[in-house]
């Protein structure tokens, strides 16, 4: 059987990111989500379900962007504290 | 096979038949690419097509264009009118077909190119490695044991491989500089959202750019005319140049540096602030920008997609929104800071990649003195840039014998004239320049037969 193809995705409207941009207070409380409760809650809040075969992958995935998100906002990451 | 302007004068001077040029070139194509996995869908009856429409042309004393019969191939990213794009995905294998050619194609067929081939990629773009799950893994032509580099492989190997005298890919944080490095070609970032992307399956849509491969400085310049519907002339003065300094000095081949110092001694060195901040910055809007593209396909159907390329797109779409808001308000910032510092300059000389191509068995390389994923890490040089939105044209140092490396030649916005001219400069002088690999992959007739 093949599998149904979904549309092409569309990228995010700009006036919807330009809403995001206009609300910087939020962005030192906005943490990646990292702990197993965490990344259900973020995927259930989109609408996603992390599966197993995803658990490893998407959680080293997000310690990445944890790492990253620290770099950006001038933190020390974990190889420097 | 010859060069760009070669095979468009003799097809437009009656010379050269486009048909036949393109029966070899397709031949090529398939026997070459058991070795290189670097294509992914042949196009015989289109490309057979558009030769005819060439050839009937020039017999009816009309010009094709500046193109004219020049086979090439794209990224399979690209629309091509009744065929679906995939972007390296299976997801969309059979997705419907495009109604319409990319805008980039159509201005392409509006000069008389003829398209013959979509190349491979990592799936939706999101690697430096084209190491595809569902296609296979792109090899490099110096040495089928090593990565091309990615995410637009394909098309970088086909014209390293001296298959096609150009091919497009797209670059959103150095996937057409990192190949273009690894191959020993040319590969032009243009400034930030100057060549037309209608058409162009988005990867982070904030970064997202296209260009071209070639062999040469002059094929380069061409085609991106071609795209970019205009031709701007160089300044004319002796360029203004300066040295990245900072991390772009740390994680370099020695050669690499070795020529930056050579090309430009005494030039400042000028270091970009923040260099680190900017790539942590670059990272998350990118996972953010391709995890919220794929989010609906993900919820869908996450065991469709690549297992590495899934795991960084959920990881994506959970990222914060203030997250990425943060981070967009610090690369508007960061952007009017780098374009004030650089200013006094004309060409910015920079590493491309940290490393040569990597192998496929162990396809990691080093950083900072730690083993990493090359899929995430082999544009430590050019997702910076990415950042600014500032042009940058990756050029080859020219070194027959050894595996490719090559630089980066940063300009002003809307300046790729400038480094057009200055890496012509560097060509004649022969600091850079196209070698072919030592065992070419073509068949040995490639390019020789074919005039009428």
């Amino acid at each position: 059987m093949r599998r149904m193809s979904p549309h092409r995705p569309s990228p995010a409207a700009p006036t919807d990111r330009e809403t995001m941009a206009e609300t910087p207070a939020e962005a030192p409380t906005a943490a990646v989500p990292q702990s197993a409760d965490e990344i259900a809650a973020a995927a259930g809040a989109r609408g996603l379900s992390i599966l197993p075969e995803c658990e490893a992958g998407v959680s080293a995935n997000l310690a990445l962007l944890a790492r990253h998100a620290r770099t950006m906002r001038q933190m020390p990451t974990a190889t420097q504290a | 096979m010859m060069g760009i302007h070669e095979i468009a004068s003799a097809v437009r001077a009656g010379t050269l038949s486009a048909r036949a040029l393109v029966e070899e070139c397709l031949c090529a194509l398939v026997q070459a690419d058991r070795d290189l996995i670097a294509v992914t869908r042949v196009l015989h009856d289109r490309a057979r097509a558009e030769a005819d429409a060439v050839d009937a042309m020039v017999a009816a004393g009309q010009d094709p264009g500046p193109l004219a019969g020049v086979p090439y191939g794209v990224k399979d990213l690209f629309d091509l009118a009744g065929l679906p794009t995939t972007a390296g995905s299976t997801l969309y294998a059979d997705a419907a077909p495009a109604l319409a050619d990319a805008e980039a194609v159509a201005r392409l067929k509006a000069a008389g190119a003829v398209v013959v081939a979509t190349l491979n990629m990592d799936e939706f773009a999101y690697g430096f490695a084209t190491i595809n799950a569902a296609y296979g893994t792109t090899r490099n032509p110096h040495d089928i044991a090593r990565l091309a580099g990615g995410s637009s492989g394909g098309s970088a190997a086909v014209v390293a491989a001296g298959l096609l005298p150009f091919a497009l890919g797209s670059d959103t944080n150095g996937s057409i500089r990192v190949p273009a490095s690894l191959t020993g070609v040319y590969g032009l970032k243009p400034t930030n959202r100057d060549l037309p992307l209608a058409g162009v399956f988005p990867f982070a849509e904030s970064f997202d750019d296209i260009g071209p491969f070639t062999r040469s400085v002059e094929d380069m310049e061409l085609v991106w005319q071609v795209l970019a519907g205009r031709e701007v002339a160089p300044t004319g003065k002796a360029p203004r140049l300066a040295r990245l300094g900072g991390r772009f000095r740390e994680n370099a081949d020695a050669d690499q540096l070795a020529a930056i110092d050579a090309i430009a001694p005494g030039a400042p060195l000028v270091e970009l602030p923040e260099i680190a901040r900017a790539r942590s910055a670059a990272f998350l809007i990118t996972a953010y920008e391709g995890g919220t593209l794929h989010r609906e396909a993900l919820a869908a159907d996450a065991m469709a997609f690549d297992p590495q390329v899934r795991d960084r797109l959920l990881a994506g779409a959970l990222l914060p929104d203030a997250l990425y808001a943060e981070a967009q308000a610090f690369r508007a910032e960061y952007r009017a800071r780098i374009e004030a510092l650089v200013a006094d300059y004309d060409v910015l000389l920079a590493p491309a990649t940290p490393t040569t191509a990597p192998l496929v068995e162990d396809p990691r390389i080093e950083i900072d003195g730690a083993m990493s994923a090359a899929r995430a890490d082999l544009g430590i040089h050019t997702q910076p840039i990415s950042f600014t939105g500032l042009p940058s044209l990756a050029v080859p140092l020219y070194r027959p014998g050894k595996l490719p490396i090559g630089l980066q030649l940063i300009g002003g916005p809307g300046r790729e004239a400038d480094l057009f001219a200055f890496a012509a400069t560097l060509e004649a002088q022969g600091v850079t320049g196209f070698s072919a690999p030592e065992e070419l992959v073509v068949p040995a007739q490639a390019g020789t037969a074919g005039y009428s």
